[in-house]
């Protein structure tokens, strides 16, 4: 466990914040919101491939759209397949 | 739904990407801080949506990521008005209309009278316009508790009333008291009853004074018939204390009146001729137009039966505006003379009316002995017929009454 790891623990901080992690939450299998995100590396229909602070994340599926886009919060939805991180 | 308000004021556009890296420009459109929403890949090709700021900045990116742009669809406010800009008086006129609706909103236009029974409407709508209550008056001049109380005051019959105002409607709930006596002197003051006719009293029931005639008697005009005046008497029969109270009975008299009434036998009969013509007009304020057919002939005698329609907006709001229709019908005067079984059947019907006037004044008709007679070229209904009439009213009593401060100050003394 890194330091900061453990300093979020202690404090009861929020490791979104303290450690950059990216948040994500998703509804079923039709909706996925995505925050603390660094940009977008591919997206098609069928997947969106999106860089983090720390690694890269791909939801795969069908009929894949991104409803809206911000800088920090984006909402896809359609039918998502599969998650997966790397 | 806020945010679609919103995005429909500030007005956005639909555009269509094509180009070497779309996810480059997605990126740069996050970090210059242009808003997208609505994506959705089709193959090479991305359609999405953006707002107008934001369409506006996108050059530099554009040309940076080698991405090609195209506008598909336009929405929102901005774009509604660049295409009526040459419109000016559609957009006058929208809102001239708005601000006319509200203007008149201010004022009543609809005065609708609720829950009155003896009071006709006119009689009420009378006393509020000359309490300047009109149709076409300002909302704001309207005060409710003023009309209800003015109202009570003015018509005694008025329980209780209620003024509303809904919408451009003036609503008055009037409570009416139904059966009103109106005593000319108060409850509370003493009072004689009096004789308003001469007659035998029939039946006689006291509530309160001393009476003064029995049943039987014959009484005349203003006579007393049951006195305020209270007396009460001790052990030896002497007066020991007196009081004046507000008399009050039932009491029924009884009286013989005659009736006359004569008419001639020959009289002048209308005999239509079945010629008739109809011309139209119209009033306005003191204005009367005729809309006649030129060729118009003029009758020697003639009946007019007009009938009017005045134009009126809402229930009561009448307008100075009255189309007319008029039937002009020509007819001959002939001399003619009853028949002796029309005349009596004439002079039967004048008869049943007079009786229906009293019978719905209050009398009761006891006895008819009216006879018909023809003699002389007159036709005659005589006779004479008995009634019975609560005929009674109040008097203020003649005696001066002490009042009753004085009374319980000599007491003390």
């Amino acid at each position: 466990m890194s330091l900061r790891e453990r300093m979020a623990e202690k404090l009861k901080l929020p490791k979104d914040l303290v450690m950059g992690a990216a948040v994500l939450t998703v509804t079923g299998r039709s909706e996925a919101y995505v925050e603390n995100y660094r940009g977008i590396i591919e997206y098609t229909e069928q997947r969106i491939r999106l860089q983090t602070k720390t690694c890269q994340m791909t939801l795969c599926g069908n009929h894949l759209h991104i409803d809206y886009y911000t800088e920090d919060e984006m909402k896809i939805s359609g039918e998502i397949g599969e998650i997966r991180y790397c | 739904m806020l945010t679609n308000i919103i995005k429909f004021l500030k007005g956005y556009v639909v555009i269509q990407l094509t180009g070497y890296s779309p996810e480059r420009f997605l990126n740069l459109c996050s970090h210059h801080q242009i808003v997208l929403w609505g994506l959705r890949s089709t193959g090479n090709e991305y359609e999405m949506c953006i707002s107008i700021s934001g369409f506006k900045k996108l050059r530099p990116l554009v040309h940076k990521t080698r991405t090609k742009v195209v506008i598909l669809e336009r929405h929102g406010l901005p774009f509604v008005l660049y295409r009526y800009q040459n419109r000016k008086l559609f957009v006058v006129g929208a809102l001239a209309g708005g601000i006319l609706l509200y203007v008149m909103s201010l004022f009543i236009w609809n005065i609708h009278i609720e829950g009155n029974y003896s009071l006709s409407d006119q009689v009420i709508l009378n006393y509020l316009e000359s309490e300047q209550i009109v149709h076409g008056m300002a909302k704001s001049r309207i005060h409710g508790e003023e009309i209800e109380a003015d109202l009570r005051e003015h018509f005694t019959e008025i329980t209780w009333t209620s003024a509303e105002v809904k919408g451009t409607r003036l609503i008055i709930h009037v409570q009416e008291n139904e059966d009103v006596v109106l005593p000319d002197i108060p409850e509370d003051k003493p009072a004689d009853l009096v004789a308003s006719d001469s007659g035998r009293i029939v039946s006689m029931i006291v509530r309160s004074g001393t009476p003064t005639v029995s049943e039987g008697q014959e009484v005349q005009k203003g006579d007393v018939l049951v006195q305020s005046r209270v007396e009460i008497l001790d052990d030896a029969g002497e007066i020991a204390n007196v009081y004046y109270v507000h008399a009050d009975a039932d009491i029924v008299i009884q009286r013989t009146e005659s009736y006359k009434a004569s008419f001639p036998m020959e009289y002048s009969k209308k005999i239509y001729t079945g010629k008739k013509q109809t011309s139209y007009y119209m009033v306005l304020g003191t204005k009367r137009l005729n809309f006649q057919l030129p060729r118009t002939i003029s009758y020697e005698n003639s009946d007019d039966i007009s009938s009017e329609y005045q134009c009126k907006i809402t229930e009561h709001f009448y307008l100075p505006l009255i189309f007319g229709k008029c039937i002009r019908q020509e007819y001959v005067p002939t001399p003619s003379v009853y028949t002796k079984d029309e005349a009596v059947t004439k002079a039967k019907e004048e008869n049943s009316v007079f009786f229906e006037k009293l019978r719905i004044k209050g009398l009761q008709i006891i006895e008819n002995n009216v006879k018909i007679d023809i003699s002389g070229g007159v036709c005659t209904a005589s006779g004479s017929y008995i009634v019975e009439e609560a005929a009674v009213q109040e008097q203020t009593p003649e005696i001066i009454i002490p009042d009753q401060t004085e009374e319980s100050d000599e007491e003390r003394e």
